[in-house]
């Protein structure tokens, strides 16, 4: 029974050495996979990389708009600065990086911020316009009685041209 | 270089790493491939080939906390060849492949060319269960956990697939040599 047991453990060894495929190499179709992978993984790193420091930047802008349209606010207390007048065009609200954070009362801020500001929502590109940097369209900010920004829409008046 | 390494370096767009990683890993795919594919080697060639394609291409799911880089190309591997399983024949024949020779007695070299030929070939018809836990644990030296986990099934299961698999493969081996025995009498 132990003989039995040694060959077929034998035997086993055997077969597995000789299917060791010693002379298997990567074909020329897996190499260039890899190397169109490699290229491919790297411009999406980049991508990522400049799509981080775009919401960087806009959260930093918002972040300073806010405080700036907070020291307004307290200044001036009329409560029509947080409605949105009729004849303009909103787009919807769109959720800022604490929009997940659950509320249980609001308030709207408007407030201008760089048309940049535009660019990771998808509404304009970067090369949609000159000045891009410098111009600015009126946001409105859904404010959390926390103090956290939970959304963004933009407005412009009803008679003037899309960003 | 251990093969979480090697990963990262692939990652960075290393190719000696990637030749290394393939080096080390070929006859663990090969063996399944051939083994669960009708022992046809240039077909288990093709699947090695696609299984490092297919690890390639989705380099960025491999997560080494849930298991080894040898067991996630044979994860690979084993879909890959159930995915192809309906195009197969099953091929008894045997390739007639010469063992390597360890010993300087030619009959001994000659018992055990035919043991493991008679053992290949109790392989290949062996339910695909036991023949994968053969592969996997006999074969390829995989513990019986990892094995569990390529397999997707419970451990015992491998053991009691395993031990069935040894049992007919053993079987198959001692009625090869009675009857062998009973002809040369005759």
């Amino acid at each position: 029974m132990d003989e039995q047991r040694n060959r077929l453990i034998g035997a086993l060894r055997d077969i597995a050495r000789e299917d060791a495929a010693a002379s298997l190499q990567p074909g020329a179709a897996l190499l260039a996979e890899f190397r169109a992978g490699y290229r491919a993984r790297r411009l999406s790193g980049v991508a990522r990389a400049i799509g981080l420091a775009i919401a960087a930047t806009l959260v930093v802008l918002i972040g300073t708009s806010l405080w700036l349209a907070a020291r307004r606010l307290a200044n001036i207390s009329d409560p029509r600065l947080t409605s949105t007048p009729l004849g303009e065009v909103t787009t919807a609200f769109l959720q800022l990086p604490y929009g997940a954070v659950p509320y249980t009362t609001a308030q709207i801020v408007r407030l201008d911020v760089p048309r940049a500001s535009m660019i990771p929502f998808g509404l304009i590109t970067a090369d949609a316009a000159p000045y891009i940097e410098t111009q600015t369209v009126v946001a409105e900010v859904l404010v959390g009685e926390d103090g956290l920004a939970r959304a963004v829409r933009f407005v412009r008046p009803a008679q003037a041209p899309a960003p | 270089m251990d093969d979480l390494r090697l990963v990262e370096r692939i990652r960075q767009g290393e190719e000696a790493a990637f030749a290394a990683l393939f080096e080390r890993h070929k006859a663990s795919v090969f063996r399944y491939a051939v083994h669960m594919r009708g022992g046809d080697p240039a077909l288990a060639e093709d699947v090695v080939q696609e299984v490092f394609l297919a690890f390639l291409r989705q380099l960025e799911r491999f997560d080494a906390a849930r298991g080894t880089v040898q067991a996630y190309l044979l994860g690979i591997t084993r879909r890959q060849v159930l995915k192809q399983l309906d195009d197969v024949r099953d091929e008894d024949s045997l390739d007639g492949v010469d063992c390597p020779s360890v010993d300087s007695d030619p009959l001994e070299h000659l018992t055990r060319a035919e043991a493991t030929a008679r053992v290949r070939q109790a392989i290949a018809v062996l339910p695909p269960a036991y023949r994968e836990a053969i592969v996997l644990c006999e074969l390829n030296d995989l513990d019986y956990v990892t094995a569990a986990a390529v397999m997707h099934c419970a451990v015992g299961t491998v053991r009691s697939r395993l031990h069935r698999a040894r049992a007919r493969l053993a079987s198959g081996l001692a009625a090869a040599q009675t009857a062998e025995k009973v002809s040369s009498r005759g």
